[in-house]
């Protein structure tokens, strides 16, 4: 009665599936385990990490490792992925013509055009003279009120005033007359001096009218016709602001300006295409489809998309002692996302909405060295190692237990740094692919959308459903329902929105509404997974077209989020295809297929 | 403990110990309340403990928000915690943004928008009021260093005179 481990390297997880045989069936399946890869798939670092989890399940059958028959290690993928993100847009305010931070408590309402004058310079302007108040940092509240206070007495014309502190609305409500203020500008200093300027600030819950609005800008100032054309940029970034400054100053723009990001160069089957990054991912993605299966990607030298694809080859060509030049990309995904940015030359921090290019790429080798990792397991465990056989073939047969399934069959294993597709025909012939982008792009897509600079933050908010939460008592979960406490909640969740983690509440430092963070995170979802969906599907369908496949199980640990394969379900049930979450051994979920598979390939091997 | 008229309105109650110091930080909390818009009533007191004004502003305030400033500390409470753990509390010697950002966060408590930490305002770390309270101690440490460095030549003038 043999007793075989099926072991499974992945790039995340290590997988282990424990069998006792009998007469060429597999009689009871004694234990699975699952943990952490210790070090990169396919190297001898694996070693400690495999051990654990061979020990695991041992001790969880009542075994001992000495019982062990065979330990059955798959032929690990040797595939590694990488991201890159090209900006290939950027935001430039010259001359401090704007300031559009839009502080959360500015002070007034209304509209004031004048010139902007120092605090310091107030008290020397003419009765009669129409100005803006620049009130640097250091100003108490109350003496900033009784200056303006005394100058509007003396007839000068005070018409808003521009605080580098938070004390707009304390300034005004010490005012004889109320002006609009706007506050917090934190580079106040640079705000330009006996210059034309004005300010506006709307009511609480409006949004500002005269300085979005390009004519309005026009009759603020006088503008000619041409001249009212160069401030269109200006008036759209200031759209949906409470409270905005616009200066008049000689060469004042806003400028949008795209910046170069090279060019790619695809070679593949049917040819060879130069495309440049900043057309956007469409255009890309439509140059891949034209020449794939892709042989090779090279990028602009000097680029940033160069470097990245050069870090891959670098990776993988050390990782399987393989010279660089050997090192080719198969796949590349391209999606068009947006990056808050800070905008050039803003007083108070302004940020705008960048457009950007996000970049997976994928570089497959011939072969990773597993002998080293079988030939030190045995050393230690005195059991007899196999390396047996193409990780697709071991994962359709793992995938193959899954209640309700039948041949021909594709599977889609969505991973960490790759989407992989194979597919079973009824003659038992196996068809598999590669593909970039998967897990940790929408993590790099949600990092950057929201700015959050945080890739443990980004991948958090990936895994996990999110929460507002409306009081020191209770949160309001992503799907409207309330869930209350016991103990209150600590003050730096409050209102704030949170990830909803086994191990408590994290919250989300950007002031993100919870609809708009629900939004990225789902669209980022989609763009990789749905896409890699039907882009690997339509390759390996025996005709090419997607639907001609039947059955279609996800695996791998992407399948195991909460909305990836109701995603990937819900697209491909358009194409008629029968497609869900696999149920590995009706037992394991997505998880264990190679594992599983790798013992039954035992079976094929002794009849 | 007075309570004035007005206290039947909603606002924010501020427990105040009466004592001369505490003017300053009377008037940091008023100006953080008042910045984010939110009405507050005065309540002079006896007590001298902040989380206890506190907890009693809170208690009588129809926003179940009170802001206690005792002897030493300024403190924040909300009428659904318990007395003894008070939302926020300020250190011993608290400095005025301190105090300011105690008044802007129980009106934020109020308004349920998220609190200013001190993080928030890293940029505006360099406020004048930071600056103050950093050079307000320096005289003493001054004449305390002066006086250590005298005594020091003194006691080693004395050694070397025998």
């Amino acid at each position: 009665m043999p007793i075989i481990a099926g072991v499974d390297i992945g790039n995340s997880t290590t997988e282990i599936c424990l069998a006792r045989i009998e007469a060429g069936q597999v009689k009871e399946y004694l234990a699975s385990s699952i943990i952490k890869t210790t070090g990169i798939k396919g190297t001898t670092a694996n070693v400690p990490g495999i051990l654990i989890a061979l020990e695991e399940a041992v001790k969880k059958s009542g075994l001992s490792m000495s019982q062990l028959t065979e330990i059955r290690l798959n032929e690990a993928t040797p595939v590694i992925g990488d991201l890159a993100m090209e900006t290939i847009t950027e935001t430039i305010i010259t001359e401090s013509t704007m300031i559009g931070h839009n502080p959360s408590t500015p002070g007034g309402i209304g509209l004031g055009v004048g010139m902007t004058v120092a605090f310091a310079e107030l008290g020397v302007q003419a009765a009669g003279e129409k100005v803006i108040c620049v009130i640097p940092k250091g100003i108490d509240f109350e003496d900033a009120a009784r200056t303006i206070n005394q100058a509007m007495d003396r007839g000068v014309d005070v018409q808003a005033a521009i605080a580098r502190q938070d004390d707009a609305v304390l300034i005004v409500n010490r005012l004889r007359r109320r002006i609009p203020i706007v506050d917090e500008v934190t580079l106040i200093e640079k705000v330009p001096l006996h210059m034309l300027a004005s300010v506006e600030v709307a009511e609480a819950g409006q949004t500002i009218k005269t300085l979005s609005n390009p004519y309005g800008i026009a009759t603020v100032f006088n503008l000619s016709p041409e001249e009212t054309k160069m401030v269109v940029p200006i008036a759209r970034a200031l759209i949906g602001n409470r409270s905005a400054v616009v200066v008049r100053t000689p060469q004042g723009d806003v400028k949008a300006r795209a910046i170069p990001a090279g060019f790619i160069t695809l070679s593949g089957q049917k040819g060879k295409t130069d495309i440049d990054v900043e057309a956007g991912a469409a255009k890309i993605m439509e140059a891949v489809e034209r020449v794939q299966p892709i042989f090779d990607v090279q990028g602009e030298a000097g680029t940033n998309v160069n470097g990245m694809l050069e870090r891959v080859r670098q990776v993988m060509s050390e990782l399987t002692a393989q010279p660089l030049a050997d090192m080719k990309i198969q796949d590349i995904l391209a999606v068009d996302t947006f990056v808050p940015q800070k905008v050039q030359g803003g007083l108070a921090g302004e940020f705008a909405l960048e457009n950007a290019v996000a970049l997976a790429a994928m570089v497959k080798t011939s072969r990773l060295p597993m002998q080293q990792i079988a030939d030190q397991l045995t050393e230690r465990l005195k059991v007899n190692v196999v390396i047996a056989g193409v990780e697709a073939n071991m994962a359709i047969r793992g995938a193959l237990t899954t209640p309700g399934t039948d041949k021909p069959l594709a599977i889609l294993d969505m991973g960490g740094g790759s989407t992989d597709a194979a597919i079973i025909a009824r003659d038992e012939r196996v068809f598999s692919i590669h593909l970039a982008g998967a897990g940790d792009m929408v993590t790099m897509l949600i990092n950057s959308e929201l700015g959050l600079n945080d890739f443990d933050l980004a991948e958090d908010i990936k895994k996990y459903p999110l929460a507002k939460v409306e009081s020191l008592y209770h949160v309001r979960l992503e799907d409207g329902t309330v869930q209350f406490y016991d103990e209150h909640l600590p003050p730096q969740v409050f209102s704030r929105v949170v990830i909803l983690k086994d191990t408590g509440m994290i919250p989300i430092p950007a002031d993100h509404p919870l609809d708009k963070i629900r939004h990225v995170r789902r669209e980022a979802k989609k763009r990789v997974f749905v896409t890699n969906a039907l882009r690997s599907l339509a390759r390996v369908a025996p005709t090419g077209n997607i639907r001609h496949i039947e059955f279609v199980v996800l695996v791998g640990g992407s399948a195991m989020d909460f909305e990836v394969a109701d995603m990937v379900t819900d697209a491909l049930a358009e194409y008629g295809i029968v497609c869900g979450r696999g149920n590995i051994r009706g037992t394991e979920g997505p998880r264990n297929a190679v594992a599983t598979g790798l013992v039954l390939s035992y079976l094929g091997k002794e009849v | 403990m007075q309570i004035s008229k007005t206290s039947t309105k909603p606002s924010i109650m501020i427990g105040l110990a009466v004592y001369p110091e505490n003017e300053q930080k009377l008037r940091e909390v008023q100006a953080g309340i008042e910045e984010e818009g939110i009405p507050y009533t005065l309540l002079q007191s006896d007590e001298a403990d902040a989380v206890k004004l506190a907890y009693q502003g809170a208690a009588q305030s129809q926003l179940g928000v009170g802001i206690g400033i005792g002897l030493s500390a300024v403190c924040v409470h909300y009428v659904k915690l318990p007395a003894d753990r008070p939302l926020f509390i300020s250190d011993e010697t608290g400095s005025r943004s301190e105090w300011r950002r105690c008044g802007y966060n129980a009106a934020r408590l109020v308004k349920g928008i998220p609190f200013k930490t001190p993080q928030s305002e890293l940029p505006e770390a360099d406020l004048p009021e930071a600056e103050s309270s950093k050079q307000e101690p320096d005289p003493e440490l001054y004449q305390f260093i002066r006086e250590l460095v005298i005594k020091v030549v003194h006691e080693h003038a004395q050694a070397m005179g025998r």
